[in-house]
């Protein structure tokens, strides 16, 4: 066999991959779009969930997710942006980067039911801070953190080392770099880092079951202390009463409409990626 | 030990990568106000040299400079000096033009923005001033607000220059600043030079020794990682002292005609 039959064997393979991969993506996708669609209306998006969800729409459930994952994106996305500008701009010690990107990355491989848990624990039980959107927020920030850190490092790492030493050159300091010449040229990396985090944070469910969500009637919520109603959890809840036939289509509806939030975020970051890094190579 | 306010010298010098020395032994007394042209082959030390006057070399790692490196009377390595404040007496053109993607204005204006961020007012006077210093003005007075990024390199790379004047440095280092362009935009770069010199000092690494004959005054030459010869500029041409010299000079100018 010469290389080219075997480049062109390999090449097969590749695109045989890739399209499994598509054909199980799009498999999932239709089923949910096929499920969900029948529930799918203006009142079940608008109205409330009455009867533990087997009636009316899931209005709440939306405000809640979507206030969690805003609330975990803002508590995380400065953080993130410090951290990465920390190890790319001021850590100059190669064993404290790898360090650093040793921490981020197992907090990346951290089953998310075990941040729940300790989730649960730490505010739960010995802050005794009950369930409450705070502290589920405060946990999916953490668990986003690395989501939203390795998209800006990624892009701050690949801005080339001439503009800083031509800010240097002009006087500046380390801080002044990054943030007049680093973050200017790499913040579509950054939004794109936050997309990701925020579409992250709209399928978790794991770290919010115990810590921030109320199953039923809770509205939005009052203070900083009340538990809110998501998506995610409304899903759990209406898949286990599989008995009952409209519980089921609402439980795809609401999957449905989580899946839109999803892609529609993870969208929106692949156009500013492609977008704005063409642009910064020029 | 005080110096001068004016002083730019190198006293026994010994600059290293990681332990191993790149240049040794250099002692030197810059003219001010004059066009010193740092000549060497390709490896000779010349970017580290003028790297080492700016301290631009503090980030990468085994990098050390032995010796006492002066700048405007001030020993420029020693503990508790303001590398900030040193960086912007000293201006630095780096061989490939560096523009920043935003628009020719900010460009011009980037590291005077940053130090005098009160003057707004005085924004739109100081980037005409420097951009007329460099002779871009006329090419660029209608397009200030356009992407610099379209520019020519040879604009480019005068545009790098009225930014770097913008922050009035007293020294202006450049490293090899005509290499990547065409000799239209070069002349352009040479003429600059030539204002400029009146009122800075200008340290200027190079291998063109066409172009060196044209705008040096004083010459340091390395060789063999160290100052292999050095002296006015008309006095190193029509009688260089040693072998290596004569040898680096005709064979420049006959692989650079
Ligand atoms: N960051 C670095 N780490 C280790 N060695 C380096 C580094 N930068 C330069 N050197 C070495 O120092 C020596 C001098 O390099 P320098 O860039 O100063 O030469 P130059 O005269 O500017 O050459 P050119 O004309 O090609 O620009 C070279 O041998 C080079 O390999
Ligand atoms: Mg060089």
């Amino acid at each position: 066999m010469n290389k080219r039959m075997l480049d062109r064997g390999l090449l097969g393979i590749i695109y045989l991959i890739a399209l499994v991969g598509m054909i199980m993506m799009l498999a999932v996708l239709w089923e949910v779009v096929r499920r969900g669609w029948p529930a799918l209306s203006l009142e079940f998006l608008l109205q409330p969930s009455s009867n533990f969800g087997a009636e009316g729409g899931l209005l709440y459930q939306t405000l809640g997710t979507i206030i969690l994952m805003a609330a975990a994106v803002l508590i995380g996305f400065p953080i993130a942006v410090g951290s990465a500008l920390f190890q790319t701009e001021y850590v100059r010690s190669e064993g404290v980067r790898a360090f650093f990107r040793a921490i981020i990355f197992s907090l990346n491989a951290v089953p998310t039911i075990l941040f729940g848990l300790a989730g649960y624990l730490f505010f739960g039980v010995y802050l005794e801070t009950g369930v409450s959107w705070l502290t589920g927020a405060l946990i999916l920030a953490i668990m986003i953190l690395p989501t939203i850190q390795a998209s800006i490092q990624s892009s701050i790492e690949c801005l080339p080392e001439k503009y800083r030493e031509v800010g240097m050159s002009l006087g500046m300091t380390p801080w002044a770099l990054a943030r007049r010449i680093v973050l200017p040229q790499c913040w579509h990396g950054a939004i794109t880092g936050a997309l990701l985090g925020l579409a992250r944070a709209a399928g978790e469910t794991a770290a919010i079951m115990f810590t921030a969500a109320a199953f039923s009637g809770a509205t939005w919520p009052r203070s900083f202390a009340d538990p809110v109603p998501t998506l995610q959890t409304h899903i759990l809840v209406l898949a286990q009463d599989s008995a009952d036939a409209t519980s089921l289509t609402h439980a795809w509806g609401a999957a449905l409409v989580l899946l839109a939030i999803v892609f529609f975020l993870i969208l929106t970051s692949l156009v500013i990626r492609s977008r704005f890094s063409m642009e910064a190579q020029r | 030990m005080k110096k001068s306010e004016e002083n730019l010298e190198f006293i026994n010098v010994e600059i290293t990568y990681n332990g191993k020395p790149v240049l040794t032994g250099l002692s030197y007394n810059f003219s001010k106000s004059a066009v010193t042209c740092i000549l060497g082959s390709s490896g000779s030390g010349k970017t580290t040299l003028l790297r080492s006057l700016s301290r631009l070399n503090d980030r990468i790692r085994g990098f050390k400079v032995r010796g006492e490196v002066w700048v405007a009377g001030e020993e420029i390595y020693y503990n508790g000096v303001d590398v900030y404040h040193l960086r912007r007496k000293i201006g630095m053109i780096f061989q490939s033009p560096c523009i920043f993607p935003t628009s020719v204005y900010e460009n011009v204006i980037f590291g005077f923005k940053y130090h005098h961020p009160e003057r707004k007012k005085e924004f739109p006077q100081i980037a005409e001033r420097y951009l007329k210093e460099a002779y871009l003005w006329d090419e660029v007075k209608d397009r200030l607000q356009k992407p610099a990024q379209n520019l020519s390199q040879g604009q480019k790379q005068r545009l790098s220059i009225a930014r770097a004047l913008a922050v009035e440095p007293e020294i202006l280092l450049m490293d090899e600043p005509t290499a990547s362009l065409d000799p239209v935009s070069s002349d352009a770069i040479e003429n600059l030079i030539f204002s400029l010199k009146e009122k800075r000092t200008i340290i200027m690494a190079t291998h063109n020794i066409a172009q060196t004959r044209r705008i040096a005054d004083d010459i340091l030459f390395l060789y063999d990682g160290t100052i292999w010869e050095q002296g006015k500029a008309t006095e190193f041409f029509e009688r260089p002292q040693k072998e290596e010299t004569r040898i680096f000079l005709e064979g420049g100018s006959s692989s650079s005609s």
